[in-house]
Parts: C-alpha cells; structure tokens; sequence
C-alpha cells in the first residue's frame, strides 16, 4: 500500500510532463489545420485541393532516375530526354528549336514556342514570340494558347529544361485540351540552355546578368 | 520585491522568439510559392494520390506560420513546441533518407550532395540542412520539456492539465 504513493506520484509527475502538452499540441495542430485551410483559400498563390497538378503518366525509368531528379545536373539533359520520350513526346536539342526558331513559318503562326515557366520568370524573358502557359495555372491561358496550338503545325513547348518537368506537364494540358500529340515537341534544354547559348530573348537583355537568377523556377 | 527575469528566463525568450522567427520565415517562403513546395514534396516519391499530395503542400507551409505566431506570442508554448518537434523530426528523416538515396545512387560523398529539401531556403547541403535541424529540433525539445519561454507570453499555457494541481 505504501509503495504505491511513490509509484502514484510519479505516474502523475509523467502525466504532467507528457499529457498537458500532447493534449495541447493536438489541439495547436486542429486550430492550425484550420487556419492552413482559411489562409490557402484566401492566399492568391492558393492550390486547389482536388487537382491533378501532374497529370503526365510517370516516367518509365523510375528508381535511380527518379531520385536523380533532384541531385546535380549530371547528365541532366539525358535523363530528361529519356523521361521526354518514355511519355510519348518529341525531345528536341537545340539545334532543332533553333532551326524552327529561324524558320519564316513561326512568324506567321505555323510553328509556336509555348514557354511552361511561371509568370515573373517568363516576364523577365523568353524566347521571342513564345506565349506563356503556366501548367499550374491554366485557367489564365489556356483558350488563347489551345487556338494558336491548334493554328500550328509544330508546338515546341519548354521550361528551364534538364530536372524541370513542367514542360511535358504543360504537352499533357494541351494534348487534353485537344492539341494531337504529334504536333507537340518539348525543347529539352530549355530556356537555360537557350540563355546560355546566347539565343535572343525577349525583352531583350541589357547586360551580363547572372543566368541563375534569370531562368527562375 | 519581485527581482527582474533570470538569465534562464531570458534564454528561454531569445529560443522561443528565435525558433518563431525561423520557422515562420521558412513557412512564408513556402506559402510563398507553393507549386514549388508542391513539386519538392512530389520528389520525395512518397506520396502518388494528388488529394493527399495537394493537401500535405497546403497544410505544412501555414501549419508552420500559425506555429510560428504562437511561439512569437508565446500561447500554448509546450504544446507547440511538441508539434514542431514532432514535424521537424519527420522532415529530418525524410530530407535524410532522401539525401541517402542521392548518396547510393550517385556515389558521392554525403555532405557534397546539394538538393532543394523543399525547406524553402532552395538548394542546400544535405549536412547544413541537417544540422540546422538538428538546433531545431534541439530548442523545441528545450521548450517544450522545460518551463523556459514563459516570459512575456500571452498565455503559455493553453490547457492546464487535468492532474496539475
């Protein structure tokens, strides 16, 4: 009997410690799931809970490759290419978009360079003439970038290029929305690739600026 | 007379306002961006149904900021302080598994791997990240074991246990 005051009092102790913080962090946690859910929908930038933001059936070569997606650019743009073309898509170097860039029928619409990066990278530049698509964010696009797709006999559709694989997302979005996949083509280095060999950008650079900061994600 | 805080009191103030500023900051940056959070979380391969996907790169960037209030404002300090470890813990193992993974397939030594953990600081050593964790993980255990960061705070506790008197 008297042993059990110690065993008492220390299981209290432990309840002390243990049980007022536990109770306490799963209620910040229900509070806080609550306030996730407030914020994201009032959040410009908010994700919508029920898209299938990558739509693109997953690359055959999983495994190693799949983790080499976020290690340094070791044979980048081979991975990419075999990722490109296990979806089904066209993988362009860039002797191809530079040869359809100069082509005269992308000035009258029959070849289009869609640009699948973000709005404030895109802003900052892109190939000249690409319209941007934001596979994420669709809705914004989408009806001028299908009519000009379904325009053209070519669509060259890139992002940053190597790991990036918004590119193939926004092909997904287009061939969806009707675009034959046959016409789609995705330029595997791109827009850093493009930058980095001193293609033309629009607007046009000013000066030597650091390629990093430009391509963005 | 009541003498002026401890030197305890003091530390434990400078952790809680410290871990508060650092987690929020991680949590906006993240909330910031959250395709690209979304993207960082789908490299892990973990997580393949999108619900749950979208859900864990919604939920995990505000969690963080509404944590970060609370330490900053110093309300339910201790429960707090257990969540956040709790999920530090859990990123920690992930970013170190993942950085393990990096390590067996590319055969490069472990602390020269640099990846985007999806932390929201971008492209980090695997180690830096690691031990920056690690102080994380470290001063939320502190708070949340100790009765350090009641210093000007709103309401350090917000339940009282129930066998506390």
């Amino acid at each position: 009997m008297l042993d059990s005051v110690p065993d008492k009092h220390i299981s209290k102790r432990w309840a002390k410690l243990v049980f007022g913080p536990a109770l306490e962090a799963g209620l910040v946690l229900l509070v806080g799931i609550g306030f996730a859910v407030l914020a994201n929908s009032l959040s410009p930038f908010g994700l919508q809970w029920s898209r299938n933001y990558f739509p693109t059936p997953p690359a055959t070569s999983e495994g190693p490759d799949r983790v080499s997606t976020a290690a340094p650019r070791v044979n980048a743009q081979a991975e990419a290419k075999a990722r490109i073309e296990s979806r089904g898509y066209a993988a362009w170097t860039f002797e191809r978009a530079a040869e359809a860039f100069r082509d005269p029928l992308r000035l009258s619409g029959q070849i289009v360079f869609v640009d699948a990066r973000a709005e404030i990278p895109y802003r900052r530049g892109h190939i000249p003439g690409a319209l941007q698509f934001d596979p994420y964010r669709p809705d914004h696009q989408l009806l001028e970038v299908v009519a000009a797709c379904l325009r053209a006999m070519r669509v060259i559709v890139y992002c940053t290029g190597g790991a990036c694989e918004d590119a193939e997302l926004a092909a997904a979005l287009l061939e969806q929305a009707g675009v034959p996949k046959s016409r789609l083509a995705i330029y595997v280095g791109g827009f850093t690739e493009w930058l980095e060999r001193g293609q033309p950008v629009e607007p046009p650079r000013t000066g030597p600026e650091r390629i990093d900061k430009e391509v963005g994600p | 007379m009541k003498s002026g805080p401890t030197y305890i009191e003091l530390l434990g103030l400078g952790v809680r306002w410290f871990l508060g500023l650092w987690v929020g900051w991680l949590g906006l940056l993240k909330a910031w961006d959250p395709v690209l959070f979304l993207k960082a979380v789908r490299q892990y391969g973990l997580i393949d149904t999108p619900w749950v996907l979208n859900a864990t790169a919604i939920l995990l960037p505000w969690l963080e900021v509404f944590s970060a209030l609370l330490l900053l404002l110093g309300i339910a300090v201790r429960g707090t302080a257990w969540l956040l470890a709790g999920m530090l813990v859990g990123f920690t193992v992930l970013v170190g598994w993942h950085g393990w993974q990096l390590h067996v397939a590319h055969q490069m030594p472990f602390c020269a791997i640099r990846f985007d953990c999806g932390c929201g600081t971008g492209e980090i050593h695997l180690c830096t990240k690691l031990a920056e964790n690690a102080v994380l993980i470290g001063s939320a255990l502190w708070l949340g074991t100790g009765r350090a960061g009641q210093l000007w705070s709103v309401r350090y506790h917000l339940v009282r246990s129930c066998v506390s008197t």
